[in-house]
């Protein structure tokens, strides 16, 4: 097995509009060593999320290659999503399924057996507060229990790497302990991790590595102890990247 | 646990007052034999007539049937392979299509119970090949229309709606006998195979910019 599960190297990508364009990402390189827990850090409009929608293979990078777990991701390409687990900004929910359904019926296409489908579902749903709405529609769901249902379709499958665009938005408090709980379980199962989030400490608590994103740059990539050495008086991660922040 | 096909025919029924498509075939019906009872020599356009008005129904599952992208966000960050998809969609169709048609079909034997016999035959072929026609050419112009058009899913389904209506009036006009369309609709499932993995190639291709919710 590769000991990179993830390498971006040049990706750049440019929004066009009637009023002209918007320069997403430029020249994007990093790497994320196989098992690191990796936070993607950067301001809003950094290019986080088109960044992770294009490792989705929904976006398609203008320049740029990628590997995803030793393999060269092209575009039109989807079969390497069986080993890799993505929550997207948009989420991916069906709104006319209840959350039952909508695992089922994930877990049954990625080829899950019936019985592992309904063990599955029955293991990742107890800890969460979606457990008791399971059976209602999607459309009736609050924000949080969206994220929750859109979180645990993106580790249903059991994937090596799982890359997750804010997925503690919206969830409460005991969510997001369960969710990092579970998160902590499959990275020492051999899972890597690559998690956006503007919760730094939570991401602190989570993570080992990190890639900072700034206007669509790679401005860091490398261990959190590291970031925090650029301020080395900042007593949070939070407090070191705000210093950080104000520097560049 | 629900299977594949029972899931995605869930998907497709959800917010469609199916009672109401199938009163409105019965109450058409019931108003054409009034209206034949007063008028026996107008049976044959009273056939027609109702040929066309039930067969509309037909149309109402295309509209759910075409994936939007909120739908296609979800098999693509699934890895799923959307040929395979469209193999399985296409049965949730020929099943919502098949259960409109029956209901369609028992409302003339109800009403008909003397002529029901020679009808028959004509129906179940006009019903047959009409949604074979449309679902294979609504899947057909969808990638083109998709890359154009946001609205895709539903320009598409006016197409294949539109392409089954044309299916059906080529029949009652006399130009499709009934014994053509066995051979119609081998036809037909042989182009909707190479088909389905054509337009998954196409869709493959192209950028998906849902909205936030």
């Amino acid at each position: 097995m590769s000991t990179i599960a993830l390498e971006v190297q040049h990706c750049a990508k440019r929004f066009r509009s009637r009023k002209g364009h918007v320069q997403a990402l430029q020249d994007v390189t990093f790497q994320v060593p196989a098992g690191a827990r990796c936070g993607l850090l950067g301001p809003n409009g950094a290019g986080k999320s088109t960044l992770i929608r294009i490792l989705a293979n929904v976006l398609r990078p203008d320049a740029g290659q990628i590997t995803v777990l030793g393999r060269p991701l092209r575009w039109g390409q989807h079969a390497y999503k069986r080993q890799v687990g993505f929550m997207l900004e948009d989420l991916g929910l069906m709104e006319r399924l209840t959350g039952r359904e909508q695992l089922e019926l994930a877990a049954q296409l990625y080829g899950l057996s019936p019985d592992q489908a309904a063990a599955r579902i029955e293991s990742l749903t107890r800890p969460f507060e979606v457990a008791t709405a399971l059976d209602r529609w999607i459309e009736t769901y609050s924000n949080g229990m969206r994220r929750q249902l859109a979180f645990l379709l993106a580790l249903l499958h059991r994937p090596q790497l799982i890359v997750l665009d804010e997925p503690f938005e919206a969830m409460d408090a005991q969510a997001i302990e369960t969710a990092i709980e579970m998160l902590r379980a499959r990275n020492r199962e051999g899972a890597t991790l690559l998690i956006s989030s503007h919760r730094l400490d939570k991401l602190e608590y989570l993570c080992d590595y990190l890639v900072v994103l700034h206007r669509g740059r790679v401005r860091f990539a490398g261990s959190i102890a590291a970031f925090r050495d650029h301020l080395p008086e900042a007593e949070t991660l939070e407090a070191a990247y705000l210093g950080w922040l104000r520097t560049t | 646990m629900h299977t594949v096909h029972h899931l995605l025919f869930r998907l497709h029924c959800r917010y469609r007052c199916w009672w109401v498509v199938f009163l409105l075939v019965g109450l058409m019906a019931l108003l054409l034999w009034q209206l034949g009872r007063y008028a026996p020599d107008a049976h044959d356009t009273l056939r027609l007539l109702y040929a066309v008005g039930s067969s509309m129904v037909l149309i109402a599952p295309f509209f759910q049937w075409f994936v939007d992208d909120r739908e296609w966000l979800c098999y693509r960050l699934w890895g799923l392979d959307l040929a395979e998809l469209f193999r399985r969609k296409s049965r949730v169709l020929v099943h919502q299509q098949g259960l409109l048609a029956l209901a369609v079909l028992a409302c003339w034997i109800i009403l008909h119970p003397i002529t029901w016999r020679d009808d028959l035959l004509r129906l179940t072929a006009l019903v047959l090949a009409a949604s074979a026609g449309g679902l294979v050419i609504g899947l057909a112009v969808y990638p083109s229309v998709r890359r154009w058009w946001p609205e895709a899913p539903i320009v598409a389904a006016f197409i294949g709606g539109g392409a089954q209506l044309l299916a059906l009036g080529m029949a009652l006009l006399g130009y499709l006998l009934p014994l053509l369309v066995p051979l119609q609709l081998f036809a037909l499932w042989r182009y909707s195979r190479p088909l389905f993995s054509r337009t998954a190639c196409a869709l493959d291709q192209i950028e998906l910019l849902v909205e936030r919710p």
